[in-house]
């Protein structure tokens, strides 16, 4: 019986510190980014600077990507649009991965995601333009 | 007899820690998926269900390295709680596991067919080409389906206890070929480094415990104590005695009471090792079992030849003196379930009065009966020997005629091992006269040697 207290007090414990540090995020799709005007579309400058490529249309839906561009470097890699819908789940496990490739890149050549190639094929696509206008 | 100021006694505060630990990892299982979830999750019902089916697994999985550390024969919740008890939970808890990890196969292929409208087996299709490590999931689910299947009472009965095993040992296998398609495709993961270096950091912990204490610490043991076969006795008809010797084995801080694992290295017996009590309080050079003829292994026993290797893995279980709280202790032993009984005996310290209840069908099932008689003869009349021989109802194990052969039944601590019905009645005296459960030990694994 006590144990059982504990096992529950446990559970409990654990869910609730948890969801208090990071609650779920029901109001909006985690997965776009708001997009900010981007200060200067012709060079880096030191401070960040977001560059928004162009839209590539495929065959689920647009794709779209922001990149921040710190100090000459990409450090952060947005979807501004991704295909929605019935290939939601594609989306949803690739665009961290295309993410986190694209940082490591520091490019547009990156692999494609396995079960997410036209949201890969649109990704670095969208991204090279990006990457032109920032001239990088 | 050893000093008993050597023993270990658990005080249960370990197994208290350990269940409050294992309750949090439930909730940061569950958490990790309540966390990561989105308006995509219930933008609609076959998303919600696909979500629903993220959860079963999780919670499944987590019942299924549950169920490996409660078998893991980790020394200190073997002591609190007992290994036939943790043996029970692993046999509840492992359902549910199983349950819910068909839930996530089911769900998961529905949810997203509902999602992609896609017909069932073409959607099952995609899932399996399209994510990371899903034949090795597969291949992963059809093994834990076997061990499923094969541990369901009705199946179980018809095979042999090693053929049971070694689909049993297969479950490891399942869990660890699971694990990659959860990290890589598992929305709870991808891009949620805490939360995969919680699920890894569990894995490893769980690969770890198997390793070093089911499989490292017996080895190491094992050889260290150099334990072979010196003597096999025949104690009576289908009964024998296993008498081994080793080197330092008091170094094994084993007790009365309790039981090891046997593994002798002879031809065809070197896959299964099997769970036996001591039958004699070990000492620094010898330990005894002895076993009754109930399948194909205890009789291959009695052919054991001197000198063979034995690799043991223990001591386990939660029948030792130590847990007894009262100056005045009963000890229900029947038939072969003496042994364990027998071995206690030893275990007490002086001063605590013994009223020993040996109950058997018949005269010639008295195993052991000559020790106990010298026991209770040099014990200055702190032990007592009470045969029950004759048929069931010849001797009720009721309140009544226990408290009749042992006035102070009442006030003891309760020590039994032997047959289910035999148990479940003396259990049912004891609660009749008001012994608390903390005052009632029983071992079922004394009694049924290999069929746990």
């Amino acid at each position: 019986m006590k144990r059982a207290l504990l096992i529950a007090g446990g559970t409990i414990g654990g869910l609730g510190a948890v969801l208090t540090i990071t609650p779920p995020d029901f109001s909006g799709t985690t997965l776009v980014a708001t997009d900010t005007p981007a200060p200067g579309q012709t060079e880096s400058a030191v401070p960040p600077a977001s560059f928004t490529g162009s839209v590539v249309t495929t065959r689920y839906g647009n794709v779209q990507v922001k990149i921040t561009v710190e100090n000459g470097k990409i450090t952060d890699a947005q979807a501004v649009q991704v295909p929605t819908g019935s290939s939601d789940r594609y989306t949803q496990m690739s665009v961290p991965v295309l993410r986190e490739r694209t940082i490591a890149a520091q490019s547009a050549n990156i692999q494609a995601v396995s079960g997410a190639s036209f949201t890969s094929y649109g990704w670095y696509t969208s991204l090279a333009s990006a990457i032109a206008k920032a001239g990088l | 007899m050893r000093n008993a100021s050597t023993i270990k006694y658990s005080s249960g505060a370990g197994v208290d820690w350990a269940a409050l630990i294992a309750g949090l990892g439930l909730g940061l299982t569950v958490a990790m998926q309540v966390t990561s979830m989105s308006r995509a999750d219930v933008s609609s019902v076959y998303a919600a269900i696909t979500s629903f089916s993220r959860l079963c697994a999780l919670v499944g999985t987590y019942f299924a390295v549950l169920g490996i550390f409660l078998i893991a024969r980790i020394p200190f919740v073997e002591r609190g709680v007992g290994h036939d008890r943790l043996v029970t939970w692993h046999r509840k808890l492992a359902p549910y596991s199983l349950f819910l990890i068909g839930f996530h196969v089911i769900f998961v292929v529905v949810g997203y067919a509902g999602q992609d409208q896609l017909p069932l087996y073409k959607e099952l299709w995609a899932v399996l080409t399209t994510f990371y490590w899903m034949w090795a999931a597969l291949g992963g689910f059809v093994l834990m389906v076997l061990a499923g299947v094969t541990s369901y009472k009705k199946a179980r009965a018809k095979m042999s206890y090693e053929t049971w095993w070694i689909i049993h040992i297969y479950t490891y296998a399942a869990v660890a070929l699971s694990f990659m398609h959860q990290v890589l495709n598992g929305s709870m993961f991808v891009g949620h480094p805490l939360a995969r270096l919680y699920w890894t950091g569990l894995y490893v912990l769980m690969g770890a415990s198997v390793v070093y204490w089911r499989i490292g610490l017996p080895l190491v043991r094992s050889l260290h104590h150099n334990i072979k076969v010196d003597r096999v006795v025949v104690e009576g008809p289908g009964v024998v005695s296993v008498i081994m010797r080793g080197r330092k084995l008091h170094k094994l801080a084993a007790q009365g009471g309790q039981f090891f694992s046997w593994r002798f290295l002879e031809k065809g017996q070197l896959l299964v090792a099997h769970p036996y009590s001591l039958s004699a309080a070990p000492t620094e050079h010898y330990m005894r079992i002895t076993v009754k003829d109930l399948g194909d292994h205890s009789r291959s026993l009695a052919l054991l030849r001197v000198g063979t290797r034995v690799f043991v893995e223990g001591p386990y279980g939660a029948f030792t003196a130590g847990r007894a709280s009262s100056p005045h202790v009963v000890l229900v032993g029947g038939g072969v379930g003496i042994t364990p009984i027998r071995a206690i005996v030893e275990e007490f310290k002086n001063g605590v009065q013994m009223d020993v209840i040996f109950r058997a069908s018949k005269e010639e099932d008295l195993v052991l009966r000559e020790e106990l008689d010298y026991l209770a003869a040099n014990s200055d009349g702190t032990i007592r020997v009470h045969y029950l021989v004759g048929a069931r109802k010849n001797h009720p194990m009721d309140a009544r005629s226990l408290t009749k052969l042992v006035p102070s039944f009442a006030d003891a601590d309760i020590y039994i091992c032997g047959p289910t019905p035999l148990v479940d009645s003396v259990r049912k005296a004891a609660q009749d006269v008001g012994v608390p459960k903390d005052k009632f030990h029983d071992e079922a694994f004394g009694y049924h040697t290999g069929n746990q």
